[in-house]
C-alpha cells in the first residue's frame, strides 16, 4: 500500500533514510526510535505537513506528494497522542468531524454520514460517550473517540503518535486491542509510534526501527524479535 | 439542528422583536405602525412624527441591532480562531486600530476623510491592519493570555497617539472625535443606513462559507488541516470578515467594548454546542438583544442622567468577563 524508495526524512537536516520499505494492509506497525530520532517528522511527512527531503513515497501507484490535502484526508488519518477535549463538543459531534473531507462547502452532513458514524459508535461500543461532553471525558475515552473519528474518515491508513503515552495500563490494552480488531476487520494499515516495547511486542505485526547508529529505518518481523534486540538497535 | 436549539432561537427572535418594539416606541409619542412605515417607505417631510421616526428613532434601533449582532459575530470568530474565550475585537486591540485610523482621519482634517465613506474606509482599514498585527504576534506567543496582554498594549499605545493628535487638533474636530469615542447609537442618519446594511449583508454572506472551517478550527489548526481544510486562505477570510464587522460598527458607533467578548460566551453556555451555524445566529441575536437592552436603560434614565453607551456595556460586560475567567482560567 505504502512504498518507500530512498526516502530521506527530516526537517531542514536529514534525520534518517528509508532505503526500501513496503507497508501492507491488515497490519499494525510499531515505529520505534529514540526521542528526537524523527518519528513525528516521519508522520508529518506522510501527512504532507513537512515535505520529505528526497526520494519517493508511493501510495499504491500514486506519488504521495502529488495528492492534495483534501484527497489525502480521505487516505490517511492522524490520531494525536492527546486530545484535550472541547467544551460543549459531544463525542458524536467529534466523530462526525471525521466526515468533513466528504461534506460540501457548508459542512452539511448527509443521512449517510450520520448512519456511518452511528455504526462506528455501535461497533466500538461507545454509545455512552455519544452525547457526553468531550471536555468531561477521561484521556482513555477521548483516545478511543479519536480513533473513531479516524475511522469516520474512511481512510486506508491510520497514523497514531504515541497513542498510549497518556493512558493507564488498562486503557493502553483497550486501545491496542481495538486497533488490532480494526486492522483485521477493515483491512487497514496502522502505524503507531511508541515507547512501550512490551505491549508492542504483544500487539503489533511488525516493527519499524530507526537504527540509532546508521540512521536507517528497518523493518523487523515481530515473530523473531526479542526486546533486547530492539533496545540495542534503537537506543544502543 | 437539535430541537432545543431551535426553540431557544425562536424565543430569542421573539424577544428581539419585543425589545425592538420597546426601543422604537420610546419617546414623547408612542409607535404608530402606519406612521412608522410611511416614514420609511413613503416619507413626507412635513410630518414631524415621520421625521422623528425616520431620522432619529428607526436608525437608533436598527443600529443597536446591527452593532450588537456584528460585534458579537466578530468576537465569536476571534474566539474560535485564537482558541481563546477572552478574545474580542476590543481586547485584542482591533477596535483601537479603527479608533486610531478614524482619529487620524478626523483630526488631521483631510477632505476625503470627512465623508462617510472616508471614515468607514479608515475604520475598516484600521481594524484589518491591527487584526493582521495580532495574527502576526500570535505566531510568537504560546499562551492565550499573552496575546490578550499584547492586544491591551496595542490599545494603550494607540490611545497615547490619539491623545497626542487631540492636543494638536482644532476644537471642532476634537468635539466630533470625543463624541464618537463615547460610543453611541445616535450618530447615524437614515441615508447612511443603506450603506451600513449593505456592508453588513456582505459580511453575512461571507459567514456562510466560514461555518465549516470554524467548526473544524475548534480542534486546532493542525487537525483542521488534516481533515482537508485549506487553512491559510480561510485564515485571511476569517480575519477579514471579523475586521469588517468590527470596523464597520466602530466607524458609525464609536468603540463599543465588552459586547464582542461577552456575548459569544453567553451564547455557548446557552446552546451548549460547537456548531458555528447555531453559534453565529445565536450570538447575533443575543448581541442585538443585549445592545437594545443597554440602550433602553440609557433611554429610561436619560431624564435623570446621561450615561454613555460604553459605561453601560462595561457595567454589564465586566462582571461577565470575571465570571469567564473564574470558570476557565
Amino acid at each position: 500500500m505504502l512504498s518507500f524508495k530512498d526516502t530521506e526524512i527530516g526537517f531542514k537536516e536529514k534525520l534518517f533514510t528509508i532505503p526500501t520499505l513496503e507497508l501492507e494492509n491488515g497490519k499494525i506497525y510499531s515505529l520505534i526510535g529514540k526521542n528526537g530520532s524523527g518519528k513525528s517528522t516521519f508522520f508529518q511527512s506522510l501527512l504532507g505537513l513537512t515535505p520529505f527531503l528526497s526520494g519517493k513515497i508511493r501510495f499504491d501507484n500514486l506519488d504521495l506528494s502529488t495528492i492534495n490535502q483534501l484527497e489525502k484526508a480521505k487516505l490517511i488519518a492522524f490520531v494525536a497522542s492527546k486530545f484535550d477535549g472541547v467544551q460543549h463538543l459531544s463525542g458524536r459531534d467529534y466523530i462526525l468531524m471525521g466526515r468533513s473531507p466528504y461534506t460540501n462547502f457548508l459542512g452539511k452532513h448527509t443521512e449517510n454520514d450520520f448512519q456511518l458514524v452511528d455504526l462506528i459508535i455501535q461497533e466500538l461500543k461507545i454509545e455512552h460517550l455519544a452525547q457526553k461532553d468531550t471536555l468531561k471525558m477521561s484521556d482513555g475515552e477521548r483516545q478511543i473517540l479519536s480513533i473513531a473519528k479516524a475511522l469516520a474518515q474512511e481512510c486506508k491508513i491510520i497514523l497514531l503518535d504515541e497513542p498510549s503515552a497518556f493512558l493507564d495500563y488498562a486503557n493502553r490494552i483497550k486501545v491496542l486491542t481495538l486497533l488490532n480488531s480494526i486492522v483485521k476487520e477493515k483491512n487497514m494499515c496502522v502505524i503507531q509510534s511508541s515507547h512501550d516495547l512490551e505491549l508492542c511486542l504483544e500487539y503489533s505485526s511488525s516493527f519499524l526501527v530507526i537504527d540509532n547508529k546508521s540512521k536507517v529505518l528497518i523493518e523487523l518481523e515481530n515473530k523473531l524479535l526479542r526486546k533486547e534486540k530492539l533496545i540495542d538497535l534503537a537506543f544502543d | 439542528m437539535k430541537n432545543p436549539s431551535k426553540k431557544i432561537l425562536l424565543f430569542l427572535t421573539l424577544l428581539l422583536f419585543f425589545l425592538a418594539y420597546l426601543h422604537v416606541n420610546n419617546g414623547s409619542f408612542g409607535l404608530d405602525f402606519d406612521v412608522f412605515f410611511k416614514s420609511i417607505f413613503n416619507f413626507d417631510e412635513n410630518q414631524q412624527q415621520e421625521i422623528i421616526f425616520r431620522e432619529i428613532r428607526f436608525p437608533r434601533t436598527l443600529m443597536a441591532i446591527i452593532a450588537g449582532a456584528g460585534l458579537s459575530i466578530s468576537g465569536l470568530l476571534l474566539q474560535t480562531f485564537f482558541k481563546n474565550p477572552l478574545a474580542g475585537p476590543s481586547v485584542l486591540g482591533i477596535t483601537s486600530g479603527s479608533s486610531l485610523f478614524v482619529a487620524i482621519s478626523i483630526l488631521t482634517g483631510f477632505e476625503f476623510f470627512n465623508t462617510d465613506f472616508g471614515v468607514t474606509f479608515s475604520a475598516l482599514l484600521g481594524a484589518f491592519a491591527f487584526s493582521l498585527l495580532i495574527l502576526f504576534f500570535s505566531y510568537f506567543v504560546k499562551s492565550a493570555v499573552s496575546l490578550l496582554l499584547i492586544g491591551m498594549m496595542l490599545g494603550s499605545f494607540t490611545s497615547a497617539i490619539i491623545q497626542i493628535l487631540q492636543l494638536t487638533s482644532h476644537s471642532n474636530q476634537l468635539k466630533v472625535f470625543t463624541l464618537w469615542g463615547f460610543g453611541s447609537l445616535q450618530q447615524t442618519n437614515f441615508n447612511q443606513l443603506f450603506f451600513i446594511f449593505f456592508v453588513f449583508i456582505i459580511g453575512l454572506i461571507f459567514l456562510t462559507i466560514l461555518i465549516k472551517p470554524l467548526n473544524l478550527l475548534v480542534l486546532g489548526e493542525k487537525q483542521a488541516q488534516l481533515l482537508g481544510l485549506n487553512i491559510s486562505s480561510f485564515k485571511i477570510i476569517i480575519i477579514a470578515v471579523s475586521s469588517l464587522f468590527a470596523g464597520l460598527i466602530t466607524a458609525y458607533c464609536g468603540p463599543i467594548s465588552f459586547i464582542g467578548l461577552a456575548v459569544p460566551n453567553i451564547c455557548k453556555q446557552l446552546f451548549k454546542t460547537q456548531n458555528h451555524f447555531i453559534l453565529i445566529i445565536g450570538s447575533a441575536l443575543i448581541g442585538a438583544l443585549l445592545l437594545l437592552f443597554c440602550d433602553l436603560i440609557i433611554m429610561y434614565i436619560e431624564p435623570i442622567m446621561l450615561i454613555p453607551l460604553n459605561g453601560i456595556t462595561a457595567l454589564i460586560g465586566a462582571p461577565i468577563v470575571v465570571w469567564i475567567i473564574l470558570k476557565k482560567f
